[in-house]
């Protein structure tokens, strides 16, 4: 690895950096100083669509190409079936999951909303990522027996469905939602955290909801999941499907 | 699909995440040519090209979640891929070695007129005026870093110039391009 540059010595390399015409010690400077400088990186990626004019689109690849591309696609990952879910005891609290089937939807079903926008398109990913390689399963169930965590059911207004959640002292939490009926196409569930009662959006949980992660900023004194338009709500919409109070001191 | 059909791509990259097959198809679609165009400039090879458009689309079912639509257009991100993706092609010692005999059957020479004259033919018939903003000594920095495949300081042997002076022409000569597609009301930048 070579000297690391300057700014100015960045800067000046941003037109050559964006037409890929650096040397290899030099990009990876570039690379690294781009990581922290919005002003550099603002610049480069406003180079590149520059230079993305550049080109005429007359050109068209062999027809057969699609079909070799396609043929080379992985499929999406399969369904998920586990067995029964053993009640668990911790802290003196009673079990929460009572032998139902847990089962994970297919990755594209799976969703996560941020306060940050622009992180939506990272955060689909590392869900479905997370969701193929039963990360997320491994995770909840960690998080079920750590005996720092809270176990939150939340009820239906007329007390016949219950969905559980476990929130971590970070933050952190999973949400086991696969009681909830699967909504038509259009409709999705969306979880919401209730700081001092106003509602801000935790997760966006798609139409058929299972084990989902989401974090919220603490402290918080409740969840609720509402039936909503996709794709997500400000505030919601309506009266809640299922809603939850912490009991401790966490308001 | 007719939904995907008008989605922006930023949609289109976000169904791409979920898995759906047709809206890679539709990605392809809008940009394979373009990419294709750009990899074929490069390499100046048909096989290699096509190998880079499967490469990039490749990588966008894969990586989706590496595309940033705050950070620029999907065209831009793409062709970024396409064109790091062809030069490193070209200068891997088969490419050439295959770029070296296809010269040396041309008669006569390949020339740099003549390269230019290819390389303004392939140019989107917008972007000329855009260009003519620029000076004689930007469009050509411009034209052997970008569509030679070559580094500045290549570049700066080729024309026999100092490395610094190559650098700030290629910088000043995109700047200027910008304005200038700027003012066209072409781009993303015309949308803002």
């Amino acid at each position: 690895m070579g000297r690391e540059l300057t700014h100015d010595e960045i800067r000046e390399l941003l037109g050559a950096y964006a037409l890929d015409a650096i040397p290899q010690d030099e990009r990876e400077a570039t690379a690294r100083h781009l990581a922290e400088c919005e002003e550099c990186r603002a610049e480069a990626s406003a180079h590149r669509e520059a230079v993305a004019h550049l080109i005429a689109e007359g050109r068209q690849p062999d027809t057969g190409l699609w079909d070799r591309l396609s043929a080379a696609l992985e499929a999406p990952p399969p369904t998920l079936r586990l067995g029964p879910v053993s009640d668990t005891v911790r802290r003196g609290r009673t079990a929460l999951l009572t032998g139902a089937a847990v089962v994970i939807a297919a990755a594209g079903m799976v969703a996560f909303f941020t306060l940050k926008v622009s992180d939506q398109n990272r955060r689909i990913e590392e869900m479905a990522n997370a969701v193929e390689d039963r990360t997320i399963l491994r995770a909840a169930y960690t998080a079920m027996t750590d005996p720092a965590a809270e176990q939150l059911p939340l009820l239906s207004p007329d007390r016949s469905m219950v969905v559980y959640l476990v929130l971590l002292p970070d933050g952190h939490g999973y949400l086991m939602a696969g009681k909830l009926r699967t909504l038509p196409r259009g409709r999705l569930y969306q979880m919401w955290a209730l700081l001092d009662d106003s509602p801000v959006s935790a997760a966006l949980l798609g139409r058929r909801p299972d084990v989902s992660p989401f974090w919220v900023h603490r402290p918080v004194a409740g969840f609720a999941i509402t039936d909503e338009s996709a794709p997500g709500a400000r505030t919601p919409s309506g009266k809640p499907v299922v809603i939850g109070y912490l009991p401790d001191a966490d308001r | 699909m007719d939904e995907l059909r008008s989605a922006s791509d930023s949609a289109l990259v976000v169904a791409i995440a979920r898995y759906r097959q047709e809206a890679l198809a539709e990605a392809y679609r809008r940009h394979a040519g373009t990419v294709f165009s750009l990899s074929l400039r490069v390499t100046g090879d048909r096989v290699l090209a096509q190998d880079v458009v499967q490469d990039i689309f490749l990588h966008l079912w894969n990586e989706p979640e590496r595309f940033d639509s705050q950070r620029g257009s999907l065209r831009a991100y793409l062709l970024a891929h396409t064109h790091g993706r062809s030069v490193d092609m070209l200068r891997a010692e088969v490419s050439r070695r295959r770029r070296e005999e296809r010269h040396a059957q041309q008669t006569p020479s390949f020339t740099e007129d003549v390269e230019g004259q290819v390389w303004e033919a392939a140019l989107a018939g917008h972007v000329h005026q855009a260009l003519s903003a620029l000076s004689h000594d930007e469009r050509e920095a411009i034209r052997l870093a970008y569509f030679g495949g070559h580094t500045y300081r290549e570049v700066a042997a080729l024309l026999d110039e100092p490395e610094g002076t190559i650098k700030s022409r290629i910088r000043s000569g995109l700047r200027r391009l910008r304005d200038a597609l700027s003012e066209a009301g072409i781009g993303a930048w015309a949308e803002s």
